[in-house]
């Protein structure tokens, strides 16, 4: 059996890039991309959803995140883009949160609702 | 008389042992390095002991100043904001972000143990980012669970 794997491995090894979609360096960031697809599917729903908080740390965390990507050796351009996109979902999230909580847009919307 | 190979290997030890002893004497007299600069030499060991736990952490290459410290630091922020999502109301909470964040977790605390080298801090902070990413999925099928539970019977009488 340890053969086997071994065998395997030395397969996946000597291809460059199978080597590559087999590596953390590539599944690592694309399990990130996660983050961003569910903001940007949440951008579609009701401001309620957003949770203030989360979205303003996500945008901390993405910031730190877009730097220390390219400061690791090797850099991982990857994981840079990930976190771009997710910056700017993160950004839209929080904008959508502060026109529905603080700049007026829950009452907007009610008055629009009513209006109907 | 036996060969003068054999004689000067039988007298080895004895003339191994006087040299190095005055090898190691010699070399206990000077300060005990092999090279000496210049500051080092005159300073001595009690340098080394000024430099302070924060000091060396400031100047690291993996210290205060620097990137791969705080990066780690700032995902515990993600930790902290989903537990104080604890306190919103379940119907508040989003499906898909606590998904992603519960996904992320499990494979980045996966890749933390197999990376060289290690780590064992980073795998910590992604452990308890999927713990909350759970919780928070839970608590979300239960509300859906008993709302289906509240709807059913209303749908039965009507």
């Amino acid at each position: 059996m340890a053969a086997f794997v071994k065998a395997i491995n030395a397969k996946i090894r000597s291809n460059p890039t199978v080597s590559y979609f087999c590596s953390t360096h590539f599944w690592g960031p694309v399990s990130n991309f996660g983050i961003p697809m569910a903001a940007v599917v949440d951008a579609q729903k009701s401001p309620e959803l957003i949770s203030g908080h989360m979205t303003l740390a996500l945008c901390i965390y993405s910031a730190t995140f877009m730097r220390y990507s390219l400061a690791i050796a090797p850099k991982n351009y990857l994981l840079f883009m990930c976190h771009f996109i997710n910056e700017g979902s993160q950004l839209t999230q929080g904008y959508r949160y502060l026109n529905w909580h603080h700049w007026g847009g829950k009452e907007k919307a009610a008055a629009a609702a009513a209006a109907k | 008389m036996p060969p003068t190979t054999t004689m000067f290997r039988a007298a080895r030890p004895i003339f191994q042992q006087t040299s190095r002893a005055a090898f190691r004497s010699q070399f206990a007299r000077t300060s005990g390095r092999r090279f000496q600069s210049t500051t080092a030499g005159s300073e001595g060991p009690s340098a080394q002991q000024q430099k302070t736990w924060f000091k060396r952490m400031w100047d690291s290459p993996i210290g205060f100043k620097t990137v791969h410290f705080w990066a780690p630091v700032m995902k515990w922020a993600l930790v902290i904001a989903g537990i104080g999502d604890f306190a919103r109301p379940a119907d508040k909470l989003s499906v898909t972000q606590n998904a992603a964040l519960t996904a992320t977790g499990a494979i980045w605390t996966r890749w933390c143990f197999v990376i060289t080298p290690q780590n064992y801090l980073l795998a910590a902070v992604n452990f308890f980012l999927g713990c909350v990413g759970v919780a928070q999925l839970t608590r979300i099928a239960i509300y859906n669970a008993s709302q289906k539970k509240v709807a059913a019977p209303a749908e039965k009488e009507a």
